[in-house]
């Protein structure tokens, strides 16, 4: 985060001198709403299923957040259909799309 | 440096040959002076050292990368990490890229400005707040732009085009899933 606050008056933004006293609610407010839902992302990606297994088995970082899952991870076929859900621990299960 | 010493040195000798008015003139002129030489070399500095380049790791330019097709052949190796000459536009790809395509010497027309081209505004901090990136982000798409052409997502959704045929090893996809997805 680039945001170093000062006192109670705003911020500087990273190396930039310019105290920013609104910038906090700009961050996440347009004026009418809040820009920033809780949801859960839906990751679709097509390749094989063991080039996927392969990133994530090296990948802990990733691997946590399709495991928990903070994400969830689909897969597209070779006709670029979902055709597979990740079910954590590295294994898939097939899916029917709607 | 050393120049400049030699001459600030004499200018604030009281028993120099300059006095009075004449050397405290003489002292702000070479005070100025310097300080806008070193402004310059900062500025030269920090343009030679950041180069356009960078914004190829950042989202924006990710995101526009949709809107093209991937290379023919794989991106060349660099020791920065990089979509390719063909996934960013021409001003952003490095002049020592070999084997460079075509359409990364040549911008396409629409993409010709340089006040408005998706990787200048991507390191332009005038422009959205960064943490705006990825707010709405329903869905991440790391497939064909085929997958998706034409279909209407409503603007909820990260589309990253991706060709894994073409993905030696798999370098693209381990990039791509270690660093925006988990963004």
């Amino acid at each position: 985060m680039l945001h170093n606050v000062v006192g109670r008056m705003g911020i500087l933004e990273g190396t930039a001198g310019d105290l920013r006293s609104g910038l906090p609610w700009q961050s996440v407010h347009d004026g009418e709403g809040l820009q920033h839902e809780p949801f859960r992302r839906n990751v679709f990606i097509e390749a094989p299923i063991d080039a996927m297994n392969d990133v994530l088995a090296a990948n802990p970082s990733v691997r946590h957040r399709v495991d928990n899952p903070w994400l969830r991870l689909l897969a597209m076929d070779d006709a670029g259909t979902p055709s597979r859900r990740y079910t954590g621990d590295l294994q898939w299960e097939p899916i029917t799309p709607a | 440096m050393l120049g400049t010493s030699h001459i600030i040195a004499p200018a604030l000798d009281s028993t120099g040959e300059l006095a009075g008015t004449t050397r405290a003139s003489f002292l702000v002129a070479v005070v100025t002076t310097s300080f806008f030489a070193l402004e310059a070399g900062a500025y030269q500095l920090l343009r030679t050292t950041v180069p356009d380049g960078v914004g190829a790791n950042s989202v924006q330019v990710v995101v526009i990368a949709v809107l093209r097709p991937m290379p023919e052949s794989p991106p060349p190796s660099s020791t920065t990490p990089t979509f390719g000459p063909g996934w960013s536009n021409g001003a952003s790809t490095s002049p020592t890229t070999p084997g460079s395509s075509p359409a990364s010497t040549t911008p396409p027309p629409t993409m010709s400005s340089s006040s408005t081209t998706p990787s200048r505004r991507s390191t332009d901090w005038a422009q959205v707040r960064p943490e705006w990136g990825q707010s709405g982000g329903r869905a991440f798409i790391l497939a064909l732009r085929s997958r998706t052409e034409g279909r209407d997502l409503a603007g909820y959704s990260f589309l990253h085009s991706h060709d894994w045929r073409q993905d030696d090893d798999f370098g693209v996809l381990q990039l791509v899933m270690t660093a925006p997805i988990v963004v």
